[in-house]
C-alpha cells in the first residue's frame, strides 16, 4: 500500500467539537425534562398548573431531546470523527458539515418551542410537526450526502465494521423516518397521517421500535468498534465475529416492531413474527456485545485506572442486559404482565442511560483531551461521575422493575375463583408504586447529577486549551479498474444466492399451510445444509468475495438495504394493501362528529396518549377490567391511531358515556375532586380557552382525502353541527349543575371522551 | 559432511523459499483482509493546532483528482 504518491490530510474536528458540546448540553436538557416529568408524577402540582408544563406535553420533549438531540449529536460527533480517520479523508465539504450541525440544531430549538405549545402529531418519538419533519428529513440527505461523499473520496479502499453500521443508520432512519411522518398537512402547523388505524400502528411501531434500532443501537455500535479499540490500544476481539454481527442484526431488527403491539387487535400472524424475530435477536445482540467486551482482553487493569474504558465496559454490559430483557419482554406471556406498565419504562432507561449515556460519556472522555490538546481536568471527578450514574441507573432500573411487576401483577389479579378483578380500582395500583416512582426520580436525579459534573470537567479541561485538529500521512493510490464489483458480481455470488434461497424458502415455510408449509420447512433446512456445505468446501471464495464488497461502499449499501427493508415489506405490504374495511373484525367505526373531531385533537393535543391506552387487549384481566376487548374496525378511521403504550391512568376505550358529562367535567378542572390520590393534571385551561371551529372544514377535507366516509358537509354545515352538539352537551352540564360556555375547549373533549368504545356499529351494516 | 556449507545451503534455500513466497504474495491480488481490517482504528495521527498548517494541504483542485471509490 506505499506505492501512491504521500500526502498529509488535516481532519475537520471543528465539526466534532461542535457535536460533541451539543450533545452535552442538550444531554442535561433533556435529563433535567425527564427528571421533571418523573416528578410531576409523584406531585401533579410540579406542573405549576402551566399547560406548556404539563407531563401530556413535556413527555414527548423529554423523548426527542434524549433521542434526537442528545445521542443525535453524539452519534453525530461520533461518527464524523471515526469515519475521517478510518477512510484516510477529510470530510468532503465544510459547507455541509456545517450546514449539518446548525439546521440539527435549529430543529431542536424548533422541537422545544412547539412541543410544550402542544402542536404534535400524536405519534411517540414522532411527534414534530410536518414541517420541521421536512426539516429533518432535509438534513439527514445533508449528512447522508456528507458521508458518502467523503467515502467516495476516500485514501483507504477498505470499509472497516464501524463504517457499516453508519451506513445502516443513514439508509435505515432515512426510509423510516419518511414513511411513518407521511401526513397531508391541515395548517401550517397541523397535518394528519396518512396511515390510520391498525395502519398506523404497525408502521408507528416498525418506525419506534427500529428508531431504537438504528437510531440508538447501530451507530453507536459503530462508534463501539472504533473507540473501543483505541481506548484499550488492540485489535476487536473478533472482525469476523462483527461481520456476523453486522448482517445478522440488521436483518432481524427491523422484523420486530410488532412486539410493541402483542395481545391488541394486531393480526396474530404479525404478533408471532414480532415476537420470533426478537427472540432470534439475542444471538446478534450478544454477539456484538462480548466482541466488544472481549474487546478488554489483556486490558482489564485498566478498568481500576482509566475512566473511558469504564465507562466503556459498563456501557457495553448494559447494552447486553437491555437486549436480553427485549426478547423477555416480547415474550407474548411476560408481556402480557409488563406491557403497559414501569418495566417497559425501566428497560428503556437501562438501554438510554446505560447503554446510550455511558457510550457518550466514554466517548467525550476520550475526546476531549485529544481534540483541545489537554488533559482531563479532574479524573476523580470523572470516577464520581462514573459511581454516581451506575448507582443513578440501578436505582432507577430497578424501581420500575418492582413497579411494573407490581402494578402488572395488581391489575391482572382476581378473587373468588377468577370472577372478579382483586383490584378494581385502578388507583389503588397506582398508589402502590408511588415509593417506587419516587426512587425513580432519585436515580433520574443522580445519573443527571453526574452528567453536570462531566459538564464542568469538561469545561475546565477545554477552558484556555487549544483546539487542535489530527492529522495523517496518507498514501494517494490510483484506483484499479478491477476493483468494482458491478451489478453481477454484487448479487451472483454465494453468500447472497444461498441467503436468498434461505429467505425465500422460509417464507414459503412461514405464510403457508398444509403440504406447502412442510415443503417450506424443508427447502429452509436443504438452503442452510447447501449453504453450510459450500462454506466448508468453497469458503475461501465467500471470503475474497467479502474482502471485495467491503471496497465497493456502493454495492455494500444496497446490499445493506434490501437486508433492512425486506422484513419491513413482508410485514407492512399485506397490511397496506388490503381492503381497510376488510380488518374490521366484527365492527367499524362510525365517523367522529365535528366536535369530536376537534375534542380527538384536542386529546392529541395535550398528549393523553402519553398515560391513556385505547387497546383492550385480548386479555382475561383487560377485559375484566375495561370491557370486551378492542376490535381493528373500532380504531379504523383514526388518524392517528392512539392505542398508546402506558398505563398510567386506565384504559379509555370503552370509557364513552360510563360516567356522565359533569364526572367528566370535574375530573378535567381537577382528577381529584373524583379521583383520591390520582396524579393526573389538572387540565384549568380547558375551561377558559375556546374550540377552534374554523380549522374544521380543512381538517375534515383532508380526513375525507384519507379515506375517512364523512359526509360531503359544507363548511357552514360543520360550523353549525359543532355548535349545535356543543350547546347540547353544554345544556346537559347546566342540568347537572355544571356551568359552561359551549365554546369553551372542555366540552369538545368531552363529546371526543364520551364517544369512545360508542361508535362501533355492526361490519355489515357499515359495508352497506 | 562440513557443516558449513549445509548451512549456507539451508540458509540460502530458505531465504530463497521466503523470496518466492514473498513476491507471490506481492503479486497476489487482494483487496483487504480481516487482520488488516481489524487495525485500522489504531492508525497513527498527530495533531495540529487549528488554524495552523505546518504541512501545506493541496488545493481545492488537486483535491479534485483525488481516487473516487465507490
Amino acid at each position: 500500500m506505499t506505492n501512491g504518491q504521500k500526502t498529509t490530510i488535516e481532519f475537520n474536528d471543528k465539526i466534532v467539537r461542535q457535536f460533541l458540546l451539543a450533545s452535552l448540553i442538550w444531554g442535561v436538557v433533556g435529563m433535567l425534562v425527564g427528571v421533571i416529568i418523573g416528578t410531576q408524577l409523584n406531585f401533579w402540582q410540579a406542573n405549576l398548573g402551566q399547560s406548556w408544563l404539563s407531563f401530556g406535553r413535556l413527555r414527548p420533549l423529554h423523548t426527542n431531546a434524549v433521542i434526537f438531540a442528545f445521542v443525535g449529536n453524539m452519534m453525530f460527533a461520533g461518527i464524523y470523527y471515526s469515519t475521517q480517520r478510518l477512510v484516510k479523508a477529510r470530510l468532503a465539504s465544510d459547507f455541509l458539515s456545517n450546514l449539518h450541525f446548525w439546521g440539527w440544531q435549529l430543529i431542536i430549538v424548533a422541537a422545544a418551542i412547539t412541543l410544550p405549545l402542544g402542536l404534535t402529531r400524536g405519534k411517540e418519538y414522532a411527534e414534530l410537526i410536518w414541517p420541521i419533519n421536512i426539516a429533518v428529513a432535509g438534513i439527514w440527505v445533508v449528512f447522508a450526502v456528507n458521508f458518502f461523499w467523503t467515502l467516495a473520496r476516500r485514501h483507504e479502499k477498505s470499509l472497516y465494521v464501524a463504517i457499516w453500521f453508519y451506513i445502516a443508520t443513514i439508509i435505515t432512519v432515512a426510509m423510516l423516518y419518511i414513511v411513518n411522518h407521511l401526513s397531508i398537512p391541515t395548517s401550517l402547523t397541523h397535518s394528519y397521517p396518512v396511515f390510520g388505524g391498525v395502519q398506523d400502528g404497525l408502521v408507528q411501531w416498525w418506525y419506534g421500535h427500529n428508531a431504537v434500532a438504528f437510531f440508538l443501537t447501530t451507530p453507536i455500535l459503530g462508534i463501539m468498534y472504533y473507540f473501543l479499540p483505541k481506548a484499550a490500544e488492540r485489535p476487536v476481539y473478533s472482525y469476523r465475529l462483527s461481520v456476523i454481527h453486522f448482517w445478522s442484526l440488521v436483518f432481524l431488527y427491523i422484523w420486530a416492531g410488532p412486539h410493541h403491539l402483542l395481545n391488541t387487535a394486531l393480526p396474530n400472524w404479525l404478533q408471532l413474527l414480532g415476537m420470533t424475530f426478537s427472540l432470534m435477536l439475542w444471538a446478534p445482540s450478544w454477539g456484538g456485545m462480548l466482541n466488544g467486551l472481549l474487546t478488554l482482553r489483556g486490558a482489564w487493569g485498566k478498568l481500576r485506572t482509566d475512566p473511558v474504558i469504564k465507562f466503556f465496559a459498563a456501557g457495553v454490559t448494559f447494552y447486553g442486559m437491555a437486549t436480553f430483557e427485549g426478547p423477555l419482554l416480547s415474550i407474548k406471556a411476560v408481556n402480557a404482565l409488563g406491557h403497559y406498565t414501569d418495566w417497559i419504562i425501566g428497560h428503556v432507561h437501562a438501554g438510554a442511560l446505560g447503554w446510550n449515556g455511558f457510550m457518550t460519556a466514554g466517548m467525550i472522555y476520550w475526546l476531549v483531551p485529544r481534540l483541545w490538546k489537554t488533559k482531563l481536568h479532574s479524573e476523580s471527578l470523572a470516577n464520581l461521575h462514573f459511581w454516581l450514574g451506575i448507582f443513578g441507573i440501578l436505582l432507577y432500573v430497578a424501581a420500575m422493575w418492582a413497579s411494573g411487576i407490581t402494578q402488572g401483577l395488581m391489575l391482572n389479579a382476581t378473587a373468588e375463583g377468577g370472577t372478579i378483578l382483586k383490584y378494581p380500582n385502578f388507583l389503588e395500583t397506582l398508589n402502590a408504586i408511588r415509593p417506587l416512582m419516587l426512587l425513580r426520580v432519585v436515580g433520574g436525579a443522580l445519573y443527571l447529577t453526574g452528567f453536570l459534573i462531566m459538564g464542568y470537567n469538561v469545561f475546565r479541561s477545554i477552558r484556555g486549551a487549544a483546539v487542535v485538529n489530527g492529522s495523517m500521512e496518507v498514501f494517494v493510490e490510483a484506483p484499479v479498474p478491477g476493483d468494482a464489483l458491478g451489478v453481477r458480481g454484487t448479487f451472483l455470488n454465494a453468500p447472497v444466492v444461498y441467503t436468498l434461497l434461505g429467505l425465500t424458502a422460509a417464507c414459503v415455510w412461514m405464510f403457508t399451510s398444509g403440504v406447502l408449509n412442510l415443503l417450506g420447512l424443508l427447502a429452509t433446512v436443504v438452503s442452510v445444509l447447501l449453504a453450510i456445505g459450500h462454506f466448508e468446501s468453497r469458503g475461501k471464495a465467500w471470503v475474497d468475495w467479502y474482502d471485495r464488497l467491503l471496497v465497493n461502499a456502493l454495492p455494500f449499501t444496497v446490499l445493506t438495504f434490501l437486508a433492512v427493508a425486506v422484513g419491513g415489506l413482508i410485514q407492512i405490504i399485506p397490511m397496506m394493501t388490503i381492503d381497510r374495511r376488510l380488518q374490521t373484525e366484527d365492527r367499524v367505526a362510525r365517523v367522529y362528529t365535528p366536535l369530536e373531531l376537534a375534542g380527538r385533537d384536542l386529546y392529541v393535543r395535550e398528549g393523553c396518549y402519553n398515560c391513556h391506552s385505547q387497546m383492550i387487549r385480548t386479555l382475561v384481566p383487560d377485559v375484566m377490567r375495561y370491557g370486551d376487548y378492542s376490535r381493528l374496525g373500532e380504531s379504523i378511521w383514526d388518524h392517528p391511531y392512539q392505542w398508546g403504550s402506558k398505563r398510567t391512568g386506565p384504559d379509555l376505550a370503552r370509557v364513552g358515556h360510563k360516567y356522565n358529562h359533569a364526572w367528566q367535567y370535574d375530573h378535567l378542572e381537577n382528577p381529584r375532586n373524583i379521583s383520591t390520590g390520582s396524579n393526573m393534571p389538572a387540565y384549568t385551561w380547558l375551561m377558559k380557552q375556546d374550540t377552534d371551529y374554523a380549522v374544521l372544514p380543512a381538517k375534515i377535507r383532508v380526513q375525507r382525502t384519507l379515506g375517512v366516509p364523512f359526509p360531503n358537509w359544507s363548511p357552514a354545515d360543520i360550523d353549525r353541527l359543532a355548535k349545535d352538539q356543543a350547546k347540547t352537551i353544554a345544556a346537559e352540564l347546566k342540568a347537572q349543575g355544571r356551568y359552561v360556555d359551549p365554546d369553551r375547549e372542555v366540552v369538545a373533549l368531552i363529546a371526543y371522551l364520551q364517544s369512545l368504545g360508542q361508535t362501533s356499529q355492526p361490519a355489515a351494516a357499515a359495508a352497506r | 559432511m562440513s557443516v558449513i556449507p549445509l548451512t549456507i545451503f539451508f540458509s540460502l534455500l530458505l531465504a530463497g523459499l521466503f523470496i518466492a513466497l514473498f513476491v507471490h504474495e506481492q503479486r497476489r491480488r487482494r483487496f483487504t483482509s480481516a487482520e488488516h481490517d481489524s487495525l485500522l482504528p489504531l492508525a497513527e495521527e498527530t495533531s495540529r493546532e487549528a488554524g495552523r498548517r505546518a504541512v501545506p494541504l493541496p488545493p481545492p483542485a488537486a483535491a479534485d483528482s483525488d481516487p473516487i471509490y465507490f
